[in-house]
Formats: structure tokens, C-alpha cells, sequence
């Protein structure tokens, strides 16, 4: 090999090695070693928790359709459109609200990507207010049953969990998350009562009227629920 | 009079044209009765485009989950990034409430949003791993917004054509004064958060300091 050669290659070589160097970045942080006794979630309790965030979503995707189908000119119900939709964003917060406590618990380090799946609305469309409001009832009491579903995988995770009792879990779900649901649920069960003897007999004008007091009426929807 | 044969039913035509409703609620209320099917909201190119403005309302929803997503990951205590949790937080909250305000425009115009019309979108708008590095979701959120901001100049150009049928002033005049704005502040910041931190990590020894010092900005900024 002659000199230019050996010499060509050489610069060659230090072109390719400055580029490199001056391109690269040290984009990842180390890894550290952390503890890992203080995570004392059991997996059955934690796969639980990460399910109910889908369930939330998916209850907060058919407050969203609720809102979209009350909002129709040829609907027009503005008071339902706007509790609908904002308990779809209430839903929404629910599902971040377990999100933040897996995280607190040291939970969710992997894949995240599992933790929402495309939620969809059950339905579109209503028949009438009445109809959707029960729907919605039955909705919260389906999501109850979830919530209390954790408490008693997370109470007692079976043998898998080596039947430990995640008391913070319990005790948080029961104060959080069933109180609201409890006060919610008797909230919704007023309003049909409500609802369903105004229709009763004055049907249309009965919803019309209901929904203007839910559209204007501040305390109207929270005064229901007396607990 | 041969113009007049003209013009009349010229008139005619036009009168009918916005009477549509006043006719069908004269008839609703005959010994006949009937439907007032055409009495709605919609005018204007509506009928075109509120598919796409559904699609629309289901692509904000779909990068809400995303950047929420991407919150968590940063939330995580080995990740343990608070200023990037609050961003992606703040852009997810953002992304949500602007699909509800998508939904309530289409109702407005006599519009139905239909939850399952969804195009399909270029796979680098997905998110396969959410265990990205600090500066890698920078750059997917970049990504992402701007496709969220290039659908809505896609949506606007399809109302802004000149050809009345497709026109609809009010659709462009509320993608405007809702969304292009903002993007594009969104864009403009993205972009230089990602430039910023490409500079900052540059040098090996510094990364890892100037990882946890942006982080602390970022967190400043967002609120």
C-alpha cells in the first residue's frame, strides 16, 4: 500500500470518527438500582386496578356519545347534553385518578401501552332522556360492581397473592371511589324519579321542562343526592 | 312575458328553497299533519364534511390517550420526570376537551358525530412503546401534533374550496379561531424543546444533570 493511500484512508477515518462524535448524543439515562421491597402490590390486585381504568374509559366514552346525541338540533336537550358531558370528563378523571395511584404503588413501569385499548360508547343513540338516564344508572352500577370486585381481589389476592391484604388499597377504593359512586347512583336513581312522573303524564313537556332546570337549575342535579 | 316565464319560477324555486320547514310545519299542523324533517341546522357544505370532522373529533380523542399515555410513563418513579408528566398531562386535558368542542360543532350544524368513522392513520402516529427516552418523546409529540395540526388544514381546505356546494365559511372561521393557533404554538414549543435538549445532550458528561435540569424547566413552564 503507498503512502496516499495509508494517508487518504487515515483521513478518511478521522472525518468519519469526528462525525460521528459530534452527532451523538447520550440520549439514555442510567440505569439505577432501586429497592424493590417497598413494592407490595400482589399482581391479581394490581391487574384488577389496570382493567377498571378501561371500564372508566369506556363509561366516559358513552357520557361523550350521551352528550354528542343530546347536543343534536333535532334532539335539543342542552341540559342533558351538558351533565353528560360532564360526567364523560368526570369518568376521564376517575381513570387517571387510579392511573396516579398505580404509579404511587411503583406499579407501571412497563408496558403502559396494555393500560388503554381504544374505548368506545355502548350506544349512540337514545331513544329519549329517561332512557339514557337509566342506562347511565345502570352504567355507575356495573362500574360499582368493578370497584368492589378490586376491593375483594385486593383484600385477598389468593394464593397467587399469598393471600396478602393490601389494607391502603381497600381502604383508599372505599373512600375515593364507592362513596362517589354510591352518592352518583342515588343522584341518577332522583333524577329518573324525578323525570319519570313529570313524563308520566305530561311527556314531552315533562322532559322539556326537566331539561332547562338541568341546563339552568345550579344546585338542581346536587341537590339530590341527601346523604 | 317571456321573461317573466323565467323569472317566475326562478322566484318560485327560491322561495321554496329556504321555506322547506315553514312548509312542513304548515303541513305538521293541517287536519293532515306530518313530519318536520326539514327543519335543522344544516346548511352550508355540513353534509360534506361532517364525516370528516367526525373523523376528526375520534383522531383528538385517540392522541388524547396517547399523550396520557405518555404522562404515565414519565409519572413512573424509575422515569420520575415531573416537568414531562405535566406536559403530556396539560396536552392530553387539551386534546379532550377540544373533541368535545369538535362534537358540540357538529351537533351545532345539524351534524351527527359518528364514533366508529375513522380513517386510518400513518403508522408513525402510533405508539408501540411508551418507554421512550426523554428526547425520543419529544420528538413523537412533535410528530403527533403535527399530524393533529395538518388534519385540520386538511379539513379547512376541504370546506375553503370556492364552489359553493363545498364552501362553509363558518366551519373554517371555527377551525381558526379553535385550533390552528394553537397548533402551531404547540408545534413552535415542541420543536424547541427537542432542539434545546439535542444541544443539552450533546456533550456526555452533561446529560444526565441537563436531563434533570430541563425536566425542572419543562415542569416550570407547563403550569
Amino acid at each position: 500500500m503507498n503512502p496516499l493511500s495509508i494517508f487518504t484512508i487515515g483521513i478518511i477515518f478521522i472525518f468519519a470518527f469526528n462525525t460521528n462524535v459530534q452527532g451523538k448524543l447520550q440520549c439514555k439515562a442510567p440505569i439505577v438500582d432501586i429497592p424493590k421491597d417497598w413494592l407490595d402490590m400482589k399482581d391479581p390486585c394490581v391487574k384488577k386496578v389496570q382493567a377498571q381504568v378501561q371500564e372508566e374509559l369506556t363509561a366516559a366514552m358513552t357520557y361523550f356519545a350521551m352528550g354528542a346525541h343530546f347536543s343534536k338540533d333535532t334532539i335539543n336537550r342542552p341540559g342533558f347534553a351538558q351533565f353528560f358531558f360532564d360526567s364523560a370528563t368526570e369518568e376521564r378523571e376517575h381513570a387517571t385518578k387510579l392511573i396516579h395511584y398505580l404509579l404511587m404503588r411503583g406499579q407501571l413501569t412497563t408496558e403502559v401501552g396494555q393500560l388503554i385499548r381504544d374505548p368506545a360508547p355502548l350506544a349512540e343513540i337514545w331513544p329519549d332522556g329517561i332512557t339514557a338516564l337509566k342506562n347511565a344508572l345502570k352504567l355507575e352500577a356495573h362500574v360499582t360492581r368493578k370497584l368492589v370486585d378490586i376491593a375483594k381481589i385486593c383484600e385477598d389476592p389468593g394464593q397467587e397473592g399469598e393471600h396478602w391484604n393490601d389494607y391502603h388499597i381497600v381502604d383508599w377504593i372505599a373512600n375515593e371511589y364507592l362513596d362517589e359512586q354510591y352518592k352518583g347512583q342515588r343522584q341518577l336513581a332522583g333524577m329518573i324519579s324525578n323525570l319519570g312522573k313529570m313524563i308520566d303524564t305530561n311527556g314531552q313537556l315533562g322532559e322539556f321542562l326537566f331539561d332547562k332546570k338541568l341546563l339552568f337549575g345550579d344546585d338542581f342535579v346536587k341537590d339530590m343526592v341527601t346523604a | 312575458m317571456k321573461l317573466a316565464l323565467l323569472v317566475v319560477p326562478f322566484i318560485f324555486a327560491q322561495a321554496f328553497a329556504v321555506e322547506h320547514c315553514y312548509s312542513e310545519v304548515v303541513g305538521a299542523c293541517s287536519p293532515v299533519g306530518g313530519g318536520v324533517e326539514n327543519c335543522n341546522a344544516k346548511y352550508g357544505a355540513i353534509n360534506e364534511i361532517h364525516k370528516e370532522l367526525s373523523n376528526y373529533a375520534n383522531l383528538l380523542i385517540n392522541k388524547n390517550w396517547q399523550f396520557l399515555l405518555l404522562h404515565t410513563h414519565f409519572s413512573n418513579y424509575e422515569a420520575n420526570r415531573p416537568g414531562l408528566t405535566k406536559l403530556y398531562k396539560k396536552y392530553a386535558d387539551k386534546l379532550w376537551e377540544d373533541s368535545i368542542k369538535v362534537a358540540k360543532y357538529i351537533t351545532k350544524r345539524g351534524g351527527v358525530t359518528d364514533f366508529s368513522y375513522k380513517k386510518v392513520a400513518p403508522a408513525e402516529t402510533n405508539i408501540e412503546n411508551y418507554e421512550l427516552t426523554e428526547i425520543a418523546s419529544l420528538g413523537k409529540g412533535l410528530d403527533l401534533w403535527k399530524y393533529v395540526a395538518n388534519e385540520v388544514f386538511h379539513v379547512h381546505a376541504e370546506v375553503g374550496r370556492r364552489r359553493e356546494t363545498v364552501h362553509d365559511a363558518e366551519t373554517l372561521s371555527f377551525l381558526e379561531n379553535e385550533f390552528v393557533h394553537d397548533h402551531s404554538e404547540i408545534v413552535r414549543k415542541l420543536s424547541g424543546y427537542t432542539n434545546d435538549l439535542k444541544s443539552l445532550l450533546s456533550n456526555p458528561n452533561d446529560s444526565n444533570l441537563a436531563l434533570w435540569f430541563f425536566d425542572n424547566y419543562v415542569a416550570k413552564a407547563a403550569e
